[in-house]
């Protein structure tokens, strides 16, 4: 690990690729401080751009512009109280009313130190956890990775919102959408309806860019930002004085911990952890009643449950190639494009390469923390400015870039068609994850199930007989029975309109 | 009542899952005639997967259906039904005008009358105010896409040379 480590840092701190992750992280960032567009929005809206570039070059610009929007969320919580996406919800409670005291600079500079802390000790983790889990998944056939799919899709069904029947609708939405085009098998056509375009199925960048870029553009351009930023930062380079530094140590680490570990299961995105991690927090405080009123833990644990939350996301995208949240599904096409397949192969063939991703994201990080805090002000009003001026900006980007991936002028019109099921999907309240992880997934899990039946004569016995196929459908069965728990709970309790939800 | 609106859409989702489920189930028929045709014998072919997914569909449907004739969507825990506005039309329409140009005006024209389309039916903007932002911005996508990044976009369409 350390010489490959070594010369993954040699790669990424080269002046060409500290430059893309310069612009990386400014662009996440600008796109992280709008409010409703996180870093899937980011990503998907992206990832066209980048694929005109070297593949390094454009996995470091990917993984900066990943951390950029994880920054640019809390900062317009904090500051003008509009969480730039789902998991900087939890941020606006202590957040904004901190700036209201005139401690807006230190509430950001805390948010910013302990993102930097989580991501950077949860980078260190992947890069000691990934290889030899990914070598475990050497013990996997075809039935262990279709157990481990359905585990994966059960749980993403059942955690990505508040009602899992909706969460497994839209799985199936997204695993059907794979069948479009030639079977991965044999090569039959399915619902094509005679049409060449669709011969080759749905790409899966415009149909990303649609319903996560230009469905979230639609819905904010109903509403009109009225934003206020509150007073002047008192320093151009906020920084916190001991005593926030001292009080938020402890806050930071269970965060850390809490974001690193839950985000190691799919479904367990940034906006549940962030959750979690303020819910845990308020528990252990001796003054739980500050919590809402500006209590400085109450902002340094949800960030860094954020950010260690989507670091350790990428393990089981490493290891086993299996996204947890959306924006690694868009970073698994991302390394699929440039032919790269996660799991053992990844860390053996493509060893150069996988170590300078993981130096990036240090790099990455290191350049949100330098650029971000200094830039804040500006941040801040740029998530002021109307969504009836940046909306149309973004919604040609992303219909520009979509037609530049692979200058197709159908996937302009998937990228539209995509973007009205995205808009028509938040406004009726289903998550789109379980969608598009369907849909990243869908081929895989085709393959391995088909696959798998055709090693055992087409007995199902197949998947109870083999120890880790089956204990991954018991995980799955455990998901279900949650999911339903969790559901009934909620029913019972008649959860608040606001409770966790993650887009 | 929105507690009744929100029933209906649900319903109405509900239907066009089961819609949406039978026609999966018609395709897969058609497959797996297409599988007949070709001599495949295998365990589970590929009419058998959309055939699997169609079924899922319906079963989950149904839950779904149940669910929503049971119990209020609040108490289901699902968020409210937001109501729907007129203000994306707009972007909608001249997203939909730009695809339809793009292929005979070329980039920098389809992509200025998107810009002003979308900036000049807003009627906060003059429209001298609403051209001269679409350029600018158009400049400035012209400078990044075709320039920079090397797009080979069919860049003035028929117009150009």
């Amino acid at each position: 690990m350390d010489a490959g480590l070594l010369q993954g840092f040699a790669n990424a701190l080269s002046p060409v690729n500290v430059g893309w992750a310069l612009l990386g992280s400014l662009v996440g960032t600008l796109i992280g401080v709008l409010p409703g567009l996180g870093p899937a929005s980011a990503l998907s809206i992206l990832l066209p751009v980048t694929l005109h570039l070297p593949p390094d070059a454009a996995l470091i610009m990917m993984m900066a512009i990943y951390h950029g929007a994880q920054y640019g969320g809390s900062t317009t919580a904090i500051l003008i109280n509009v969480p730039g996406e789902a998991s900087s919800v939890a941020t606006c409670l202590d957040g904004y009313p901190l700036a209201r005291q005139g401690r807006g600079a230190s509430a950001l500079a805390i948010v910013a130190i302990g993102s930097f802390v989580a991501a950077t000790a949860s980078i260190a983790l992947l890069g000691w956890i990934a290889p030899p889990l990914a070598n475990l998944s050497l013990l996997f056939g075809p039935p262990e990775y279709f157990a481990l799919l359905l585990a994966s899709l059960v749980a993403l069904a059942g955690f990505s919102g508040p009602s899992p029947v909706r969460g497994a609708l839209a799985a199936l939405l997204g695993l059907l959408l794979t069948t479009v085009g030639l079977d991965p098998l044999d090569g039959i056509p399915r619902f094509t309806f005679g049409s060449m375009n669709l011969m080759t199925g749905f790409d899966i960048v415009p149909v990303l860019i649609g319903l996560f870029g230009v469905g979230e553009v639609l819905r904010s351009m109903e509403s009109d930002l009225k934003a206020v930023f509150v007073g002047r930062l008192a320093r151009w380079f906020p920084m916190p004085s001991r005593a926030e530094l001292a009080a938020s140590a402890a806050p930071i680490t269970r965060g850390s911990v809490i974001g690193f570990v839950l985000g190691l299961l799919p479904g367990m995105g940034s906006s549940v952890t962030t959750w979690i991690a303020y819910d845990v927090e308020r528990r252990v405080s001796r003054t739980p009643e500050r919590f809402g009123h500006g209590e400085i833990a109450g902002v340094a644990s949800p960030e860094a449950a954020n950010n260690a939350t989507a670091i350790s996301g990428m393990i089981p995208l490493m290891a086993f190639g299996i996204p947890t949240v959306p924006a690694l599904a868009i970073m698994l096409a991302a390394l699929q494009i440039y032919g790269l397949q996660p799991g053992p192969l990844l860390f053996e063939q493509h060893a150069a390469f996988t170590w300078t991703v993981i130096a990036a994201m240090f790099v990455g990080n290191a350049i949100c923390l330098v650029l971000n805090l200094p830039l804040v002000g500006l941040w801040a009003r740029i998530a002021s400015v109307p969504y009836r001026l940046l909306g149309p900006l973004i919604l040609i980007v992303a219909l520009v870039a979509a037609y530049g991936a692979r200058n197709s002028l159908f996937d302009v019109w998937v990228v539209i068609a995509f973007g009205l099921l995205g808009y028509l999907l938040r406004k009726i309240g289903w998550p789109p994850a379980p969608l598009i992880l369907g849909l990243v997934l869908g081929p895989m899990f085709e393959s391995s199930l088909r696959q798998s039946l055709a090693m055992s004569g087409g007995s199902l016995a197949i998947f109870a007989q083999r120890p880790l196929s089956a204990g991954l459908l018991a995980v799955g069965a455990v998901a279900i029975a949650g999911a339903a728990w969790f559901a009934h709970r909620r029913r019972a309790r008649r959860a608040p309109p606001d409770a966790p939800d993650w887009a | 009542m929105p507690e009744d609106r929100a029933r209906r859409v649900d319903l109405a989702l509900a239907t066009g899952f089961a819609l949406l489920g039978v026609l999966v189930l018609l395709e897969a028929r058609r497959v797996r005639e297409a599988v007949a045709d070709s001599g495949l014998v295998e365990e589970l072919d590929p009419a058998d997967f959309v055939a699997l997914l169609g079924w899922a569909l319906l079963a989950v449907t149904a839950v779904f259906a149940i669910a929503a004739l049971r119990r209020s969507r609040e108490a289901d825990g699902a968020p409210p039904i937001e109501p729907l506005s007129r203000r994306p039309l707009v972007p909608l329409a001249s997203m939909l005008g730009f695809a339809a140009l793009l292929p005979w005006a070329g980039f920098t024209l389809a992509t200025f009358a998107f810009l002003a389309a979308v900036l000049a039916l807003d009627s906060r903007y003059r429209p001298a105010v609403a051209l001269a932002a679409a350029g600018a911005i158009t400049a400035l996508l012209h400078g990044l896409f075709v320039v920079a990044l090397g797009v080979p976009f069919p860049v003035l369409g028929r117009f150009g040379i």
